[in-house]
């Protein structure tokens, strides 16, 4: 028969693997999002007046400038109604972004990464269109995944 | 309203983006039936009459200011839907992101047609 302890001990060293697998899934490069988050907001300068990564499953903020922990939840919640509202139909789901032009002058551009989503509040007036999605955009989604990795 | 004027819109639509636009409707925001339109799809007009409402409620049941001219979306298959309220009518347009100049459309295009829409509704 096998004693108690043992069993104890097996199940305790099998429930550290796991954690260890899952922690290693998770991890990321906060020193790479950090930069690129910089480097966003370098490259928007005044126009960009909020920016907040968050993670989906829960909306915690995990990286920002002049964070809004209510505004990403809120852009979480928005985010997750409009994919649900999508999925529902018979038209394309999703891909890489979606833009709300808000009133008092304000655009909300949101990066949608799977498991996170990148917000970016941004001053309609001062913000040029083809700057944020031909080049910043494609930049931050680069950026962030290249983070992810590791 | 001016339904003629209105289809006369949607054809000037078509020449303006050409190869880029998909689809176009004009629909009344209160039951999301459909004025006027290229290609139209009257699901999609209650999906993006639907979005419209999601979307501002979850901005209303906050502090965030609510939508303003338009909503963007990003849709895989390199689409790209942008819907517009106006007053009590909104128009949706469809696009391939490929063909789309996004700054001829929403600084140039968008502002004339929005324009026309209202004078045709109230006329």
């Amino acid at each position: 028969m096998v004693p108690l302890a043992e069993i104890l001990m097996e199940g305790f060293r099998i429930k550290d693997e796991k954690g260890s697998v899952e922690v290693k899934e998770e991890e990321m490069n906060v020193k790479k999002i950090n930069a690129i988050v910089k480097e966003v907001t370098e490259d928007l300068g005044d126009a960009l007046i909020t920016t907040d990564i968050w993670t989906v499953a829960d909306g915690t903020v995990i990286a920002g400038l002049n964070s809004s922990p209510k505004a990403a939840a809120l852009m979480n919640q928005v985010g997750r109604e409009l994919i649900d509202a999508l999925t529902g139909s018979k038209f394309p789901s999703l891909e890489d972004y979606y833009i709300l032009d808000l009133q008092d002058g304000k655009m909300m551009l949101c990066l949608l990464f799977g498991d996170y989503q990148w917000g970016m509040l941004l001053d309609t007036e001062k913000v040029q269109l083809g700057l944020l999605l031909s080049v910043v955009a494609p930049k931050a989604i680069a950026g962030f995944n290249e983070a992810v990795s590791g | 309203m001016d339904v003629k004027r209105l289809n006369g819109i949607i054809k000037e639509l078509q020449k303006d983006l050409g190869e880029a636009l998909m689809a176009t409707d004009i629909w009344t925001h209160a039951d999301g039936q459909s004025l006027a339109g290229y290609n139209t799809q009257p699901a999609a007009a209650a999906l993006f009459n639907r979005i419209y409402d999601l979307i501002n409620n979850a901005l209303k049941g906050s502090k965030f200011p609510l939508l303003n001219r338009y909503y963007l979306l990003h849709l895989e298959g390199g689409h790209i839907s942008a819907a517009f309220p106006i007053g009590d009518y909104h128009w949706g347009i469809l696009l391939d992101a490929k063909k789309a100049q996004l700054g001829l459309v929403l600084n140039v295009v968008v502002p004339k047609t929005i324009e026309a829409i209202k004078e045709a509704v109230a006329a």
